[in-house]
């Protein structure tokens, strides 16, 4: 079955974050792989600790979060491990990240022309000659569907809307032509209407550069439109992971269900919409067990002394009754 | 809560209409802002936010008002809570105008109309308990007379948004998200309003949250009867909540339907390409229009990028025509 080679591996992967005087775990245990061309979704909602997650994988980690344990194999190479002057040659070459706010990504001084091309000089020692660099942005430029590249490379980050910008980053980001892209809810910011056009421009990239693609999103629908895995993450814990028809189709977890079966919709007219009570827990909460025990409407007294992984094919949850 | 009769003196020197007027009556509304020259001799422009919208609120109904960032949609809610002065046009409150009145005058209606917002982080004070944050509309409006009895209805009406006494005494920088838009739901609901105008009050939150204020604001309603203007870029959130819905686009109104009506048979491309965009409908969504200059008021607003545009739509701007099932259409292709 060892068909694709695999491009990143996250061996029991814990962040802790200072929180009251003391630190934390805000990541916990966390172990996934991903494949080459693979791509796949990390959802869960504010404070799981999704976030955390990608800034470890691309060494972005704030100064005062502690790294505390855990590995991360970038095509062999344990990232963790190596010093920051190597890392530095993977962050910008084969690993690029996208954030939510183009706004704060770019430089409202400088034209978007010129924030590309320093990229391209930084980031592209490939190619030294003035106008292939030029060649290789107009043809990013071409790829995230702007048209006219060329005016677009004379305009400030104002003159753009938030869907061009969000376009704008994507491009830059394809420069170096990295193999793992890390997208951290690049459409949360935009209009349903633009997110579906910025995601059709992400589909395409990875199709047309076989690109590995980490999905970092708290919109369900965002995920099920572009990945085929899906993880659900909270309170810092992977709790469901699978194919993402499965874990959205027949989900096994209580918190994956209760995320499905709160979203609006026309079809739920007129009923309430299944609720969790409660709130995830705050850090200093999280030594138990299972985190989403005290919310789950499932719960027994079993929850509070263990929780045990079960296992479908290569969909897995961690609880004790799965659903369905 | 019940609905508090506009005090009479308001109505001295208006004729009241024999039928009872709806609710909220919004008529030839127009805003618009001044935007840069382009150069030193051109007139100034005037970038058209609102134009000319028309519509009616009935009591105890809840209007959906939907449409992209940059539509419109907070500037007319602003102008309906008078937090903004429009240009030209009428707003009614059960058949009064209060755009005439001076702020003396418009108190009565101020209590009327309340507002909640995206971000309850800064509508609540930070350095007040929650208790002083909710007995200011009281103090304010003057009611509810003595102090203990102000804080008896308090304690009474918590109950209602699912919080307890114990977070009296809390600060907004001590509740979560939800508990936060709580409060604020709350703080607008204790003067008893008879329209509640609620501008994206559950994007900011995460879905099962989200889900937990949407249950409350649908409870609220069913037991007070409220009226409400919900404004939101989520097609699936005020399709759940609202009876009818309103599409806005480029401060324009493009579509009115019942909301079954609305998603069974949109009508206007635009709508269409929103329902796609939702995956609601088979299509393509709508393309993005690049810097929103100033809307000229002789076409379709949608022209540029409708896939159905034709000539007529260049040089002419559509009237709105009513049909079957108080559907409301701003588009060429229906006639």
């Amino acid at each position: 079955m060892e068909t694709k080679k695999e491009l990143l591996r996250v061996e029991h992967l814990s962040v802790s974050v200072p929180h009251l005087g003391q630190y934390y775990p805000a990541v916990q245990d966390l172990s996934f792989s991903l494949a080459v061309g693979d791509s796949v979704g990390l959802i869960g909602e504010s404070g799981s600790g999704k976030s955390l997650t990608a800034q470890a994988i691309a060494g972005l980690l704030p100064e005062q979060v502690q790294r505390s344990q855990g590995h991360i194999y970038f095509d062999g190479v344990d990232l963790t491990q190596i010093s920051e002057e190597a890392l530095r040659s993977y962050r910008g070459f084969d690993i690029t990240m996208v954030f939510q706010d183009s706004a704060t990504s770019l430089n409202p001084l400088l034209t978007i022309g010129y924030q590309l091309r320093e990229v391209v000089k930084l980031h592209c020692r490939d190619i030294q000659d003035p106008k292939a660099q030029e060649q290789r942005i107009l043809e990013s430029l071409e790829e995230v569907d702007l048209d006219n590249p060329k005016e677009v490379m004379k305009k400030y980050p104002h003159q753009m809307s938030g869907g061009q910008r969000q376009r704008v980053m994507l491009a830059m980001v394809m420069l170096p032509k990295p193999r793992l892209l890390l997208a951290d809810e690049p459409t949360t910011a935009l209009d349903l209407t633009t997110q579906q056009q910025i995601l059709n421009v992400i589909r395409n990239l990875q199709q047309k550069h076989h690109l590995t693609l980490l999905m970092i999103s708290h919109n369900i629908q965002v995920v099920h439109s572009l990945c085929e895995r899906t993880m659900v993450l909270y309170a810092g814990e992977i709790v469901e992971s699978g194919p993402t028809d499965l874990v959205l189709q027949k989900p096994l977890h209580p918190y994956t269900l209760a995320l499905l079966e709160s979203k609006p919709s026309f079809h739920r007219k007129g009923q309430p919409l299944e609720i969790v009570e409660g709130i995830v827990p705050p850090l200093e909460q999280r030594s138990i067990p299972c985190n989403f025990a005290p919310r789950c409407p499932f719960h027994t007294p079993q929850c509070d002394l263990a929780v045990q992984k079960h296992e479908q094919g290569d969909h897995w949850v961690l609880c004790n009754y799965p659903r369905s | 809560m019940g609905f508090v009769q506009l005090p009479s003196v308001l109505k001295g020197g208006e004729t009241v209409p024999p039928s009872q007027p709806p609710l909220l009556q919004v008529q030839d509304l127009l805003k618009t802002y001044p935007v840069s020259k382009t150069s030193l001799f051109s007139a100034p422009n005037r970038f058209i936010a609102v134009n000319h919208l028309d519509f009616q609120l009935e009591k105890g109904e809840v209007l959906g008002l939907i449409g992209e960032s940059g539509c419109g949609k907070t500037t007319t809610a602003r102008m309906i809570a008078r937090l903004l002065t429009p240009d030209s046009g009428k707003i009614l409150l059960n058949g009064t105008d209060f755009l005439p009145l001076d702020d003396y005058d418009f108190k009565p209606f101020r209590r009327q109309i309340q507002m909640i917002f995206q971000d309850p982080q800064q509508v609540l004070n930070p350095s007040l308990t929650i208790e002083q944050i909710l007995r200011e509309p009281l103090i304010g409006f003057n009611l509810y007379g003595t102090a203990q009895q102000r804080r008896d209805y308090i304690r009474q009406q918590l109950v209602d948004v699912g919080l307890d006494d114990s977070y009296l005494t809390r600060y907004s920088h001590q509740l979560s998200g939800g508990q936060r838009q709580r409060v604020a739901i709350l703080s607008a609901l204790l003067v008893e309003p008879a329209l509640l105008i609620a501008d994206e009050v559950v994007s900011a939150l995460d879905l099962s949250i989200q889900a937990q204020i949407l249950n409350l604001l649908q409870e609220l309603r069913q037991k007070y009867q409220l009226s409400m203007l919900f404004i939101s870029h989520d097609l699936h959130v005020v399709s759940w909540l609202a009876d009818r819905i309103l599409v806005m686009y480029r401060g324009s109104l493009m579509e009115e339907a019942p909301t079954e009506e609305l998603l069974r048979n949109p009508i206007h491309p635009y709508t269409q390409s929103l329902l796609a965009a939702a995956n609601l409908i088979e299509g393509s969504p709508p393309q993005e229009v690049i810097g929103w200059g100033v809307a000229s008021a002789e076409c379709c607003p949608y022209a540029e990028v409708c896939p159905k545009s034709s000539n007529l739509c260049r040089t002419q701007r559509p009237p709105i025509q009513v049909l079957a099932k108080g559907h409301r259409v701003a588009c060429h292709c229906q006639q």
